[in-house]
Parts: C-alpha cells; sequence; structure tokens
C-alpha cells in the first residue's frame, strides 16, 4: 500500500528504466552462459573446413560424417560412458545410503559422542581431504588396486559433504512421533530406517543423489590418477584425449566427442532444473 | 519435610518431564544402534581419509620416487625446504627485496601459489559483486522481475558441465590463429588485421581461467543468496521504508547482516574450491604455458608425482596446501561468524540449564 502511495508518475517512470536496463543486463548474462555451449554444439555439426574458414550460430550438414569418424577411432567414447556409468551409479548409491544412514544415527539417537561426532563432521567440510592424494594413491598401489574402479567407488561411503546435507536436511524433515510410533508396533531401528526415514525423507534423497551423480560424473582429478590405461578411462579422461594433436584434421570430431560428454548433464538438467536448483538450498542453509 | 507418597510422585513427573524434552530435543534412547549406524562412515573414513592423510604426511618427509620404491629414505624437512627455497629475498638490501617481488623471476613453486590466489581472487570478487546485485534484482519485490527461476537456471547451468569439457571448450575457442574467439574478432568485428594467440599471453591466460571459473559459479552463488534473502522477514523492510530507508540504506542495514552466515558459506566453499583448481588449467594447458603462468598448486603436485614420479616431493606440497587452505578457512570461519549470535546461544543455554535447575530444586 505504502509503496504504491509513494509512487509518483516520475517515479513509475524511473522503474521502467531501472527494469529495462535490468533486463538487458540479464540478456548479457544469459548469452555469455549460453554461447560458448552453443558454439561447440554448431561445430559438431560442421566440417572442419567450414570450422576453420569462420565461425557460425547456424549448424551445418557434416554431423554423421563427423559422428563416423569419431565413432571409428580408438576414443572409445563408449568405454568411457559404460566406464562412468559404472563408477558414478555405484559411488552413488554409497554415497547417498551411507550419508543418510549417518545423518539419521547422529540426528535420531542419543549416544555418547553425538556432538562430537556432529562437530567433527562439520569441520570435515571445511578440510580439503582431496589433497591427501598422494597418499591414497601409494595406499592403493600397495594394494594393487589401482587401474581398477574400486578406488573410485569405496571411499564414497564416508562423504562428509553429502552427511552435513543429509543431517542439515533431516532437522526439519523427520517426524520423530511416526518414527516412536513404528517403534512401539515392533519395527526393527533399521527397518524404521529402511521403510520409515528413507520414503519420508525423498526429496532430499533425490537432490543429494543428483549432486553426488554430477559430482562423480564430472569428477576428473582422482581418476586421472588412478586409472592409466585407455580401456578403463571415464568420460572426462576420454575427452581429455580429445585434446590431443591426432584429432587436428577432424576438428568437428572432436566437437562431437565435446558435446556427448556434456549433454547428458544437459538433457538431465533442462528436465529436472527446477528440482536441481531448488535442491542446491534445501539443506546447506536451514541454519 | 516430605512424605513417601509425594516422593514417589516427583519422581514420576521429573521422569515425564525428561521424556518431553527428549523428545523436543528429537532424539530418541538405543544408542548402541548409532554406533552401528554410524560405523561405516568411521571405518571408511579412517582407511582412505585419515590414513591417507596421515601416510601423506609420512611421504612428505622422505624421498619416495614411485620407480624406486625401495630406496626410499627419511629426509626431514628437505621437501618443504625445497619448495620455499627462494621465497624471502636473500637479504635485506633494496635489490634483493625488489627482486624477490618480480613475478618473472619467481620459482615455479613461488608462482604456483601467487597464480592459485590471483586466478581465484579475480574470480571470486567480482563473482560475489555480480551474484549479490543480481540477487537483490530477483528478490525485490519493487522491482517484479519476470521469469526469475528461468534466469535463475540459465545461468547455473555452466556450474553442471563438465569442468575437464568446459577447459577444452575454452581451450579450442581461444586455441590459435583460426580460433573462434579470433573469427569473431578479426573476421567479424575487425578489431584486429590478423588473429591473437591468445594462450600465449601470460595475463590473458591467468584471466581467461578467471573468467571460466566466474562463469561456472556466479549462478550457483546466485542461487544460495536468493534463498537467503528470501529468508530474511519482509517486515523488516516495511518498518525500515516507513522510517525512510531508502534502498542503499536498506541493503547496508539490512540485507547485508542477515546474510553475514550465508556469505561466510559461500567464500568458505569458494576458497577450498579455489585453492584446489586444477581441470580447467590443466586441460588448457598441462604444462602450464605460458610460463608456468597458469601453473596452479595441484598442477605442480600432480606434475611432480605424474612426471617426475618425485612422490615425496608431491605429497609435501599437498601438506603445504592442506594447512593453507584449512588455516586460511578457520580463520574466515572464526573471524566472520556472527559473535552476537554466538553469545545470544551461550547466554540462553546458560539460563536454559539454569531455569532447570531451578525447577528441579523447586520441586523436590
Amino acid at each position: 500500500m505504502a509503496t504504491n502511495v509513494k509512487l509518483s508518475q516520475s517515479g513509475h517512470f524511473r522503474l521502467g528504466v531501472a527494469r529495462f536496463f535490468i533486463y538487458v543486463v540479464l540478456i548479457v548474462l544469459a548469452i555469455v552462459a549460453i554461447v560458448p555451449v552453443w558454439l561447440v554444439f554448431m561445430n559438431a555439426t560442421r566440417s572442419t573446413e567450414e570450422i576453420y574458414q569462420s565461425m557460425s550460430f547456424l549448424p551445418s550438414k557434416s554431423l554423421v560424417s563427423n559422428w563416423n569418424f569419431i565413432m571409428s577411432r580408438d576414443v572409445q567414447m563408449w568405454t568411457g560412458y559404460k566406464n562412468s556409468a559404472i563408477v558414478t551409479v555405484s559411488s552413488t548409491v554409497l554415497t547417498v545410503y551411507f550419508s543418510m544412514l549417518t545423518a539419521y544415527a547422529i540426528e535420531v539417537y542419543n549416544f555418547r559422542f553425538k556432538e562430537f561426532f556432529r562437530r567433527f563432521i562439520y569441520i570435515l567440510v571445511l578440510i580439503p581431504q582431496s589433497v591427501a592424494i598422494i597418499g591414497f594413491v601409494q595406499f592403493m598401489s600397495r594394494l594393487h588396486l589401482t587401474n581398477t574402479f574400486w578406488p573410485l567407488i569405496i571411499p564414497a561411503i564416508a562423504a562428509p559433504g553429502s552427511v552435513f546435507f543429509a543431517e542439515q536436511y533431516l532437522k526439519t524433515a523427520l517426524v520423530k512421533d511416526l518414527i516412536l510410533s513404528a517403534r512401539i508396533d515392533g519395527c526393527g531401528e533399521f527397518g524404521i530406517f529402511h521403510r520409515i526415514m528413507i520414503p519420508m525423507a525423498k526429496p532430499g534423497i533425490f537432490t543429494l543423489a543428483i549432486f553426488s551423480f554430477v559430482a562423480s560424473w564430472n569428477n576428473f582429478f582422482l581418476p586421472s590418477m588412478i586409472l592409466s590405461t585407455t580401456d578403463k578411462y571415464t568420460v572426462p579422461l576420454v575427452v581429455k584425449l580429445l585434446k590431443g594433436d591426432r584429432f587436428r584434421t577432424n576438428v568437428g570430431a572432436v566437437y562431437v566427442g565435446i558435446v556427448m560428454s556434456v549433454l547428458p548433464v544437459i538433457v538431465v538438467f533442462v528436465l529436472l532444473s527446477k528440482q536441481i536448483v531448488g535442491g542446491l538450498t534445501l539443506g546447506a542453509l536451514k541454519e | 519435610m516430605l512424605t513417601g507418597k509425594s516422593t514417589k510422585s516427583t519422581g514420576v513427573a521429573v521422569k515425564a518431564g525428561s521424556g518431553n524434552r527428549e523428545r523436543r530435543h528429537l532424539s530418541l534412547e538405543k544408542g548402541h544402534v548409532a554406533y552401528i549406524m554410524i560405523a561405516p562412515f568411521i571405518i571408511v573414513f579412517c582407511i582412505f581419509s585419515l590414513y591417507t592423510v596421515i601416510y601423506t604426511l609420512y611421504i612428505g618427509f622422505t624421498n619416495l620416487n614411485v620407480l624406486k620404491p625401495t630406496q626410499v629414505k627419511f629426509v626431514g624437512l628437505d621437501n618443504f625446504e625445497r619448495f620455499f627455497k627462494n621465497f624471502l629475498p636473500k637479504n635485506l638490501s633494496w635489490e634483493a627485496i625488489k627482486e624477490s617481488f618480480d613475478y618473472q623471476k619467481f620459482s615455479v613453486q613461488k608462482k604456483s601459489i601467487v597464480n592459485t590466489w590471483k586466478i581465484w581472487l579475480v574470480n571470486y570478487i567480482p563473482q560475489l559483486g555480480i551474484a549479490m546485485l543480481l540477487s537483490v534484482w530477483f528478490s525485490s519485490s519493487f522491482l517484479k522481475i519476470k521469469l526469475i527461476g528461468f534466469w535463475r537456471s540459465l545461468l547455473y547451468m555452466p556450474n553442471l558441465l563438465m569442468p575437464a569439457t568446459v577447459g577444452v571448450i575454452f581451450f579450442k575457442l581461444f586455441q590459435d590463429k583460426m580460433a573462434p574467439a579470433n573469427q569473431f574478432l578479426v573476421g567479424i568485428l575487425g578489431v584486429w588485421d590478423e588473429g591473437f594467440e591468445f594462450l600465449m599471453n601470460e595475463t590473458f591466460s591467468q584471466m581467461l581461467i578467471s573468467f571460466i571459473q566466474w562463469w561456472m559459479w556466479y549462478g550457483n552463488t546466485i542461487v544460495i543468496l536468493v534463498a537467503g534473502m528470501s529468508s530474511i522477514s519482509v517486515s523488516l523492510y516495511e518498518s525500515a521504508m516507513i522510517d525512510g530507508a531508502g534502498g542503499v540504506k536498506m541493503f547496508r542495514y539490512i540485507t547485508l547482516p542477515s546474510l553475514r552466515p550465508i556469505l561466510v558459506y559461500t567464500l568458505v566453499t569458494s576458497l577450498v574450491g579455489g585453492m584446489q583448481m586444477f581441470d580447467i588449467p590443466y586441460l588448457i594447458s598441462a604444462e602450464g604455458n605460458p610460463r608456468n603462468s597458469i601453473t596452479t598448486i595441484y598442477c605442480l603436485m600432480q606434475r611432480q608425482f605424474q612426471l617426475a614420479n618425485a612422490a615425496g616431493s608431491a605429497a609435501a606440497i599437498g601438506v603445504i596446501l592442506l594447512l593453507m587452505t584449512t588455516v586460511c578457512s578457520m580463520l574466515i570461519f572464526f573471524l566472520l561468524r556472527d559473535k552476537d549470535a554466538g553469545m545470544e546461544r551461550k547466554a540462553s543455554r546458560a539460563a536454559r540449564k539454569e531455569r532447570a535447575l531451578r525447577l528441579k530444586g523447586g520441586r523436590a
């Protein structure tokens, strides 16, 4: 009410100018966000000569030949997909399940080191443990686990960031009385977790799953230290191969490979952008 | 003078009271199950994180070479000394001090630290500024921007792309004289007659990486800030408006203080991530070209390990990075966290304890 009264005619004009300016800025930023990706998609459909001649925001006709070229080489895009799928799916399942379990234990039960453990997790989030990579790789090679997927999967069980998120989420999402009544009905403690908590926390689980999936799918550093033969390469490592000089003669094919590496994430994002962007703040900022 | 009957009834009352309190604090008994539930986390954490950190620390004090694992020797602080060699001026003469600030004469190690901080800062400051501005626009009840969800998603999208791919994309865009960036500047805009070798220029390469980091992360910061702003009570703004406060004043005295915990959160997470920057500089130039201008601390560590096989000095770099990041993030966390809120919490906890004691005492 007060604002409506205050706005005189010049006020309306000023607001209009401000809005116009804001939309211009937003459109410029949107173009900046899209153009690099758009150019890559377009170049995937163009021949090497076209790409070297000029840039274009419109598609051309060479997609099929570029596709055939990259599939005929030993880039192993499909092997990369398969390897990435194995690593990503298993580590996501482990992260989600065990983070939820750990957070549930902290949230629901009373035990001696409860507060200590909770603080400990908070501190772990602030410490980049991946700098211990040298010790990790040496340890794995002593166990003869380098060039296998195990070192990329098993550590997913202990993900402090995910536990932190899950804990923040469960703080608000958990209905205590349901747990109590389930216990009175004779349900075991793990039964309560599986049959009551998991269905109840579905939105949080979905968010956690999406973000662990993307993090694992995009992970480059750890796989590059662990995996040494191309038949074990995950997608990001295959992308690195694309940068190599042997594709200088067919640049369009390189762009096809780049598109293939980002396409799954873009498709998922277009389908689920609302949940993803909403989920980003689901647990992290409740405090 | 209490009778037996009344003691019994107080006993029940106390029990019921404590049960209620338990429920309010969302805790249930049967604590032993909790140990089983957190056991997998603890076990895996101890083996794969705690042990590897200690093992890395140990390797950092040895001369371990991956190719000659049997000839490992304890060398004390050698790796750390080598890393910090030539960091400080040799003596206190003016010349030596001036030389120690000359970027071109830095050792790779010194360059890597300077590069990492520079690239992170150049990306983080505009990232926060722009994200703050856009968040204010998005959450303003005054401007009523349309399609906020759409803009937010679009600006957030680059954050989900594979960093390795983003590195290759920008490498391709700026690769050489015939790259799209040059085609645009020379062919369409006609800024130059001939293409510019972007990736041969030190400053440009650093700025490009800062730009990519900014491009990938400011959307994320917007989403977080908007969520933070939407949780600020509208009545605060309304009463400020009645008191005649303008937009800038409201931002300074309402928005900023309320956002403090969230700003600390974005600052710390961005710092921790920025210090570990690797994928993008590595995929633009694995050698850190031109002249190590985009060699980050992580890139240096990876190079020592995979190219030189010098696990000892690579581990030392890891330890240095761990200490640097931890100290900085803890400092930020403790310096900038809301001291008033902490005091309040402490005071209310003390008050609650006192009340509980008084209640107990009164009843007994």
